[in-house]
């Protein structure tokens, strides 16, 4: 018997049994599904987080007045990072220390924001000029120009918060708002971001360092700032001079190693970080897998149970009219095959769908064919394991007790 | 009107078993012989009835000649071939390709339409598609069963599917057909009618074994051998007839 002729006799049956079918079916649905889209969710993720990091590059590194070192993902968790101030000094220190190319300083506030006669309150970035160098894959100007930074009551404003943060009023370069109550020239329009996590990002607004200087100086100390990025020599070891900068930060903050209040942040560390919660997601996500791949099979076998039972007599007759019973095995298992199969593309099919959905709903997803093809394979051979046993029973009954049956 | 039957060395034995024993056991110790040292042939070309009560063994019989069932001892030949040493799979293939059955209950596949369930030991055997729905359909032709080729089982009544299902012990062309109790399940009308076909059937060549416990039935046959408690009770040859109808009892 031929395989084609085997898929078709095991089709034409399946649908003579369509409730049964499409119930086990569903088992396999479900878990397909389930994985399909959880996994084009996590690539999703993923794919922004990369796309975030490939602006900061292997040379560059951030320090920051919080202690998140040491305690990776479980952030959130146990007891609150130690927090501490950065001042101008620290910046003079770090920028002597050999190696060390850039440094740009940011403080922020949330500052009264007025355009036309929309009023809100947003947060505000001031910030040297070089920080827009430092990330140039990520933050390209698509209108205007960036500001320089002894520019005065001049402002540079992410995609968003251009076109979004003032409801139908678009800003256009040049156009003028007020920041703080003073009023400031838009010079400059960057491109969008457009990943789940660049929302922020997007709907920044950037001032240069001396004008948030002047505006904060209610809320800023005057010689705070709040976190520094820092680009490197080429040729300099990176690890290197981020002791360097934690030497001379432990000195000048008076704290130890242990109970330092700020943290050097370098691309390393956050591939890490990165890798820690993806490979975690892989390994959750691995694990629903193998429960729902388990699931569906336990209904598969269990349906193809029930099915070489009533089919006995029909056994029977095959093998009497000549199917060996190599033959019946097969047709048990393409049988199992068929509904695991029709099961893994069903449920692609809607774990597509609710991935594209979830994009609707801001959450990146991107659906991988190759992952896709992965999963129908995979269906169809948990539904080969779980009829091989029946099947297994099916091609062992004797041909007379399957037709006295 | 009967004569004894003498067994002529010039006709070619289709079937023959020697000394056939079968035992069930049933488990605790008991056991069954339901077949004891039985010994008959069956000439190519010739339409045997095998008649006797329920419990006599006749079924068992017609599963060892069907290479269905394996005797417990004896020997037994199918066309010159002997089946003893042969694997399961030699013996699904001879069966296949030299016997075509007809059950009592039909045993046709639920699934598929009357034209499927004729092509289906073509596909077993890998006939080429067309090959196999032109045969088919010839086959339900001869059989006045062309327009309910499309119809299920389950649209068919117990006439027009043992026709099918005699279409589909033909569709392999086997020389040898065996009927267990082909007429059990149906009116005497349509019994007649299977009888007629039975005996086309014999006219155009097909060694012909007929299972039944009602003596019309194997009546119609060139020969009935009689079965009690798993051994040949006695044989009968039967003179034939120019036309012989159902129901006439000898």
């Amino acid at each position: 018997m031929k395989l084609t002729d085997m898929f078709v006799y095991s089709i034409k049956y399946l649908r003579t049994q369509k409730l049964k079918s499409w119930l086990t079916i569903i088992g396999i649905v479900i878990g397909t599904a389930t994985i399909v889209s959880l996994v084009s969710i996590g690539d999703g993720i993923r794919y922004d987080i990369t796309k975030q990091l490939e602006g900061f590059g292997s040379n560059y590194m951030v320090v920051i007045p919080v202690n998140i070192e040491g305690r990776g993902i479980s952030l959130s968790i146990g007891q609150a990072p130690s927090s501490g101030k950065l001042y101008e000094k620290d910046y003079d220190k770090i920028r002597n220390i050999p190696g060390v190319k850039k440094v740009a300083r940011w403080i922020y506030s949330r500052t009264s924001l007025q355009f036309k006669d929309k009023k809100i309150t947003a947060p505000v970035y001031a910030g040297d000029t070089e920080v827009f160098d430092m990330y140039p894959e990520y933050m390209k100007i698509q209108s205007g120009r960036i500001f320089n930074n002894n520019e005065q009551r001049v402002v540079v404003l992410g995609y968003d918060a251009a076109n979004k943060l003032f409801g139908k009023d678009e800003i256009k370069v040049n156009n003028k708002m007020y920041i703080g109550g003073e009023e400031f020239r838009v010079v400059g329009i960057l491109e969008k971001m457009g990943t789940s996590l660049s929302q922020q990002d997007d709907k920044s607004i950037y001032i240069p360092l001396r004008e948030g200087r002047e505006l904060f100086k209610s809320t800023i100390g005057k010689n705070e700032i709040s976190a520094m990025i820092i680009e490197s020599e080429e040729g300099y070891d990176v690890e290197m001079i981020k002791e360097r900068i934690e030497e001379q930060l432990i000195a000048q903050h008076k704290v130890t190693a242990e109970d330092k209040d700020f943290s050097v942040i370098t691309a390393d560390y956050v591939n890490k970080i990165v890798e820690d919660i993806t490979g975690t997601l892989t390994l959750f996500l691995l694990l629903i897998s193998s429960v729902s791949a388990v699931v569906g099979g336990i209904g598969i076998s269990n349906t193809m149970f029930m099915s070489v039972l009533e089919r006995t007599r029909e056994i029977g007759v095959l093998k009497s009219i000549g199917a060996r019973s190599g033959e019946i095995l097969k047709l048990f298992v393409i049988e199992a095959v068929i509904i695991g199969m029709v099961g893994g593309i069903i449920g692609c099919g809607i774990g597509i769908g609710i991935s594209e959905i979830v994009k609707d709903f801001g959450i990146s997803s991107m659906a991988n064919p190759l992952f896709v093809i992965i999963v129908i394979v995979f269906s169809a051979l948990t539904g080969a394991v779980a009829g091989a046993i029946p099947a297994y029973n099916a091609s062992k009954i004797p041909p007379v007790e399957a037709l006295n049956y | 009107m009967e004569r004894h039957y003498k067994s002529d060395e010039n006709t070619k034995k289709m079937i023959e078993l020697k000394n056939v024993c079968k035992t069930y056991i049933m488990g605790e110790g008991v056991t069954v012989n339901a077949l004891q040292g039985l010994s008959m042939h069956v000439n190519e070309g010739e339409h045997i009835s095998i008649l006797g009560p329920s419990g006599s063994g006749k079924s068992t019989l017609l599963h060892m000649m069907g290479l269905l069932d394996k005797p417990t001892s004896g020997k037994i030949c199918l066309d010159g071939h002997c089946t003893e040493e042969m694997s399961d799979d030699e013996r699904a293939y001879i069966r296949g390709k030299k016997i075509g059955f007809v059950f009592q209950t039909f045993n046709l596949i639920p699934s598929l339409t009357a034209l499927e369930n004729v092509m289906l030991p073509m596909m077993i055997y890998n006939a080429p598609r067309e090959e196999r729905e032109e045969r088919a359909m010839e086959l339900l032709t001869q059989l006045g069963m062309e327009n309910r080729a499309g119809h299920k089982p389950s649209q068919l009544s117990g006439g027009q599917r043992q026709r099918v299902a005699i279409a589909r012990a033909l569709a392999n062309d086997p020389p040898i057909i065996l009927a267990d109790e082909p007429t059990g399940n149906l009116d005497s009308k349509t019994s007649t009618e299977v009888v007629e076909i039975f005996d086309d059937l014999h006219r155009r060549g097909k060694t012909l074994i007929v299972v039944t416990h009602d003596e019309g039935i194997a009546g119609c046959a060139d020969r009935v051998i009689k079965i009690k408690d798993g051994r040949v009770l006695e044989e009968e040859r039967l003179v034939k007839r120019r036309k012989r109808t159902y129901g006439s009892k000898d």
